[in-house]
């Protein structure tokens, strides 16, 4: 049976979660525009589906475990559908972000998730695999791992 | 890693100051459309309970992307009997899409009939009649299944009958489930339904891992209409029978006892209204059935109460 939401429910979602959803979508797409439409389709499957939440913990996995989903289909329909002169076009017109955000959005995406969850959203690993649904060992492997790749990256762009 | 440097990069990605508005507008405009649907939807189910080829009109906007067919289905599990005949004219289409918790699960189609079942050649020529479901369940947050299978049981459900009374485990039912590009397949068998196609036949999906259907999650009222209790987490799919097909004295060798609703002037034995009521054992072990692939889920047997 699926519940029905709100106006004022859906207003609490949006406002609450909107802006650390559009920052985790930014770790795996191209552009702010691209990580709006990523969070937009969310929010709208959220009312489509309607799924029952145990707690608002449940619901905040959901929200980011939905959004790094979504991201990362959108990042794979773009690869999969450009040519190659519109991949360069569209790699000429990306914005240009800074060393650090760069390098983390040039992680594998499983790093990058745990990597920002962890250094901008602040949680701990524990709550990093309470949300990812990862056991805790595998978040704070690639926590580590990503933390190495980050280095050599910067490394290698300061040289 | 510095922390500092890098929320202040991330704080100056410039997204729409309008972001939040509008997608709130968006979202108060999607669910003013889905609430007229659902009006709509309701309404064509009253009538088409009966109507097979008009079925697919309960097609959801929203159903999963389900990758096989329910011959595709049959023949995975090395049914191939199956398989064929749910190629013919006598398969049903249904293709309805409904959210149980984190799931979106779809009742892709249905298929009764002799000589199907993959538990064939048994003593004296008897030949099983049963009805097939195929099922495919997909997480709405777009994780693919692997090997976490979902948690939810299906059984059939008969109106007029209690749920605890006409179940997957008084009609001998069984499952194969594989999971395939990140959507799990379920095939469903069990006695042939058709036999009560004049009453409303429903396949229910419920959380619990087979888990008989209880009190707790299904109501039925003193006239015999099934439905879920306020609250718990399950779905009716509406099973397009014909209803040329009831045959009442098929169900009268079944041995089912009709619904008959406790008298309001009655004692009751435990206090309430549901705990009266006879119910099966829950929590049954699964059975693994000696003479097919070890896939084959049984539901335990449970012999009908008079």
């Amino acid at each position: 049976m699926a519940d029905r939401r709100t106006e004022q429910e859906l207003c609490r979602v949006v406002e609450a979660y909107s802006a650390t959803l559009l920052r985790v979508a930014m770790t795996r797409v191209p552009s702010p525009a691209d990580a709006e439409d990523v969070v937009q389709d969310v929010f709208l499957r959220l009312v489509i589906h309607a799924p029952r939440f145990r707690d608002g913990e449940h619901e905040k996995a959901w929200l980011l475990r939905t959004t790094l989903n979504r991201a990362s289909d959108l990042r794979r329909s773009r690869r999969d559908d450009a040519t190659l002169e519109e991949a360069a076009q569209a790699a000429e017109e990306a914005p240009d972000y800074t060393p650090l955000l760069s390098a983390v959005r040039s992680l594998p995406e499983a790093y990058s998730a745990v990597i920002h969850l962890y250094y901008y959203e602040g949680y701990s690993i524990k709550e990093i695999a309470r949300l990812l649904a990862l056991p805790v060992p595998t978040v704070g492997t690639r926590l580590a791992r990503g933390r190495e790749r980050l280095r050599s990256i910067l490394k290698e762009e300061e040289a | 890693m510095n922390q500092k440097e890098y929320r202040a990069q991330v704080d100056a990605i410039p997204f729409s100051p309008d972001f939040q508005a509008r997608t709130i507008a968006r979202l108060a405009q999607l669910a003013q459309e889905k609430e007229q649907k659902t009006m709509q939807k309701g309404k064509f189910r009253i009538g088409l309970v009966a109507a097979v080829a008009a079925a697919a009109l309960t097609i959801t906007a929203y159903a999963a992307v389900v990758m096989l067919r329910p011959q595709d289905v049959a023949r995975e599990v090395g049914n191939t009997t199956l398989a064929a005949a749910f190629e013919g004219e006598d398969a049903i289409a249904v293709n309805d899409s409904q959210t149980v918790g984190e799931y979106n699960v779809t009742l892709m189609g249905l298929l009764s009939g002799q000589g199907l079942s993959l538990v064939e050649g048994l003593p004296d020529s008897i030949t099983r009649d049963k009805t097939y479901a195929v099922l495919a369940y997909s997480r709405i947050d777009g994780d693919p299944i692997t090997d976490d299978v979902p948690q939810l049981t299906v059984s059939p459900l008969v109106e007029g009958y209690a749920p605890w009374e006409v179940n997957a485990w008084t009609l001998e039912g069984g499952t194969h489930t594989f999971a395939q590009e990140g959507v799990l397949y379920y095939l469903f068998e069990c006695d042939n339904v058709e036999p009560f196609a004049d009453r409303a036949v429903y396949l229910a999906v419920y959380p619990g891992t087979h888990l008989p259907p209880n009190a707790a999650t299904f109501a039925i009222s003193d006239e015999g209409h099934i439905s879920v209790k306020t609250g718990a987490e399950a779905v009716l799919f509406p099973l397009p029978l014909e209803k040329g097909k009831a045959d009442a004295q098929k169900v009268a060798d079944m041995g089912f006892a009709l619904w008959e609703p406790i008298p309001e002037e009655a004692p009751l034995p435990q206090g309430t209204d549901d705990q009266a009521r006879p119910q099966p054992e829950s929590g049954v072990d699964i059975q693994i059935s000696g003479d097919m692939d070890e896939s084959f889920v049984s539901f335990p047997s449970a012999s009908p109460q008079n």
